[in-house]
């Protein structure tokens, strides 16, 4: 019934393609020959010539001219003289000015306390203010909120908060900036040029960069936790000047037994390690004390402190109590085995001072000397020292109980203050006879210490002071305290200059 | 001329005169004993100081003008006195007297 059947294959032609092909159309064009000629010239007379400045010989005017020129002028001279010439005699012979001294700012008589800053949910925490500083316009006080007396290591939440003290609505209660911080600060310093860069030492080991001045995301950069950071908690932060001029390096020390400078890379917020150093107990050559320390051979930094007058130099105090000076261009490389480091560990020892009893809390170099320096620990001594020998120089009595911190004037190069662990600062003045204090400035921390003081870089009267309760207290400096007086560098050269036998 | 001559070097021969400077009414200085440059410098501030303080004697009192203006520094003492028509800077160590 149904059979197969093929048909044939319908096609249907294209009419338009083969139009398209008849209008198809070519053109070509050339440039014509392009013409060239070639011509010199060449100057036949040549001519030189050239000036110079010469320098003015000054000549005095003189009349040279007739007197006609100028009418009236005998008669001016005349009635002048006189009374000029009385002046002239008076003036000299007056006392009227003997011994004036022009004081453009009121003088201040005592020692005041402007303002009692605080944070109350980290007082109500207990933490402490474990460090200050002042930024470089001298305008806004920032403060680290950590422990010092927990060994333990602490996973705590803390603060760094910052006021700025040329706000017209101040609230010494409230802190202008409050940062959040994981674990605890133990050290903080703001940047030498930019004025809302701080850099922060934390517990855990690492070092933290903020900018202030940003609105969201404070972190400036990091170390994070790689190989490179520090394992112990940090205790000491300075910018240091970098290879460029206008640049900055941050070095961090701390117990582990390194220092260490970072360079800030703001593109990755990442502090990338730029060369450390390790210190070690071999390492240092003994100046004839036996060394007190055995079991541990890293050497635990408590404080660094960078000489003003010779890049090159830095001064390191020690968990065990010692005082090494330190270079930083030293090349011999560290004993301590390599951890993984991306740079190599230098040892940078190059001069042990007579060791301490205790934990060196904090090192100052003097800003008007450049030989001289403070220390001080917890054996409650001040120890005035100068680089070239190992002995101290003078030892003064701050304090029954340790010392925390010590700062030099700077303004008047004889004066030093100290924080003690009774909650006082007691002020020094070298010039003065006695051995005593020449001002103790009461934190009103009802005994608790005092763990660090700063002197404001701007405005050389006031000093703020970091105590144990949480609170910082901004002290206004006498006159007395702050102002320099006559000779006073020249009796500090001969401090320096007298030898210890 | 001399006369002229005669009386600057008298107060020049003053104990501690530095200098002397006379100027005239346009305020160009006809007579100095310092070199070019402190002449002219001292010249250029003074005449608005003296001007500036004229102004103020006038607006005080109308009969009133300033003849002597004494101006005690850290360094020097200078007096600038002053006429109708011309006046004369002097300058003088304050530290050095009889």
């Amino acid at each position: 019934m149904f059979t197969d059947e093929t048909l044939d294959i319908i096609g249907a032609e294209s009419t338009w393609r083969k139009s398209h092909q008849q209008t198809q159309e070519s053109r070509s064009c050339q440039t014509l020959p392009v013409d060239t000629a070639e011509v010199e010239t060449q100057a036949r007379d040549v001519s030189d010539n050239s000036t110079q400045t010469q320098d003015q010989i000054s000549q005095a005017l003189s009349i040279d001219r007739d007197i006609s020129d100028f009418p009236g002028l005998l008669d001016f001279l005349h009635k002048v003289e006189d009374i000029v010439i009385k002046e002239l005699v008076k003036n000299s012979k007056s006392h009227a000015f003997d011994g004036f001294r022009v004081n453009w700012e009121d003088q201040t008589e005592s020692v005041s306390c402007m303002y009692r800053l605080q944070h109350v949910e980290a007082q109500e925490r207990g933490l402490q203010v474990t460090g200050v500083s002042w930024n470089c316009t001298g305008s806004v006080i920032g403060c680290g909120f950590g422990r010092v007396d927990d060994g333990d290591w602490s996973n705590e939440k803390a603060y760094v908060c910052t006021w700025n003290l040329d706000r017209q609505n101040l609230n010494p209660k409230r802190p202008d900036m409050i940062i959040d911080v994981p674990t605890p600060v133990m050290c903080l310093c703001f940047h030498p040029v930019r004025p809302s860069v701080v850099a922060g030492g934390l517990y855990s080991g690492e070092v933290v960069v903020w900018d202030t001045s940003r609105s969201q995301d404070l972190i400036l950069a990091q170390t994070g936790m790689s190989a490179d950071t520090h394992r112990e908690p940090v205790f000491q932060v300075s910018w240091v000047p970098g290879a460029r001029r206008g640049e900055f390096m941050v070095l961090s020390a701390g117990s582990g037994g390194r220092v260490l400078l970072w360079t800030v890379d703001g593109a990755e917020a990442k502090l990338i390690l730029s060369s450390g150093y390790a210190l070690v107990q071999q390492q240092v050559p003994q100046c004839g004390a036996a060394s007190r320390t055995r079991g541990s051979t890293t050497i635990g930094v408590t404080s660094v402190a960078l000489s003003p007058w010779d890049l090159d130099t830095f001064l390191v105090g020690s968990e065990g109590g010692l005082v090494l000076k330190c270079s930083f261009s030293s090349e011999t490389v560290s004993a301590v085995p390599p951890d993984g480091e991306s740079v190599t560990l230098r040892a940078p020892v190059q001069f042990s001072f007579s060791p301490l009893g205790g934990p060196v809390h904090s090192v100052h170099f003097s800003p008007f000397h450049r030989n001289l320096f403070v220390s001080v620990g917890t054996d409650g001594l001040a120890h005035l020292h100068t680089v070239l020998q190992p002995r101290p120089l003078l030892s003064l009595r701050v304090s029954d109980s340790y010392v925390f911190g010590v700062r030099w004037s700077p303004t008047r190069p004889l004066v030093f203050a100290a924080a003690t662990g009774q909650g006082l600062v007691q002020m020094f003045d070298l010039g003065r006879r006695s051995l005593r204090p020449a001002a103790t400035v009461d934190q009103n921390t009802s005994g608790q210490p005092t763990y660090c003081l700063e002197f404001n870089p701007k405005h050389t009267n006031l000093m703020a002071v970091g105590n144990a309760d949480g609170s910082v207290n901004i002290w206004q400096l006498s006159a007395e305290l702050t102002e320099q007086g006559a000779k006073e560098t020249a009796v500090l050269e001969q401090l320096a200059n007298e030898v210890v036998d | 001329m001399n006369e002229a001559e005669k009386t600057i070097k008298r107060i020049q021969a003053q104990k501690g005169v530095e200098g002397v400077i006379v100027v005239n009414a346009e305020g160009i200085p006809i007579e100095s004993n310092l070199d070019h440059q402190r002449t002219l410098h001292y010249t250029y501030n003074f005449q608005q100081l003296l001007a500036r303080t004229q102004r103020v004697m006038k607006d005080l009192d109308p009969q009133n003008e300033a003849t002597l203006l004494d101006i005690q520094t850290e360094k020097n003492n200078i007096l600038v006195s002053t006429d109708k028509d011309y006046f004369m800077i002097a300058m003088k160590n304050s530290r050095e007297g009889p």
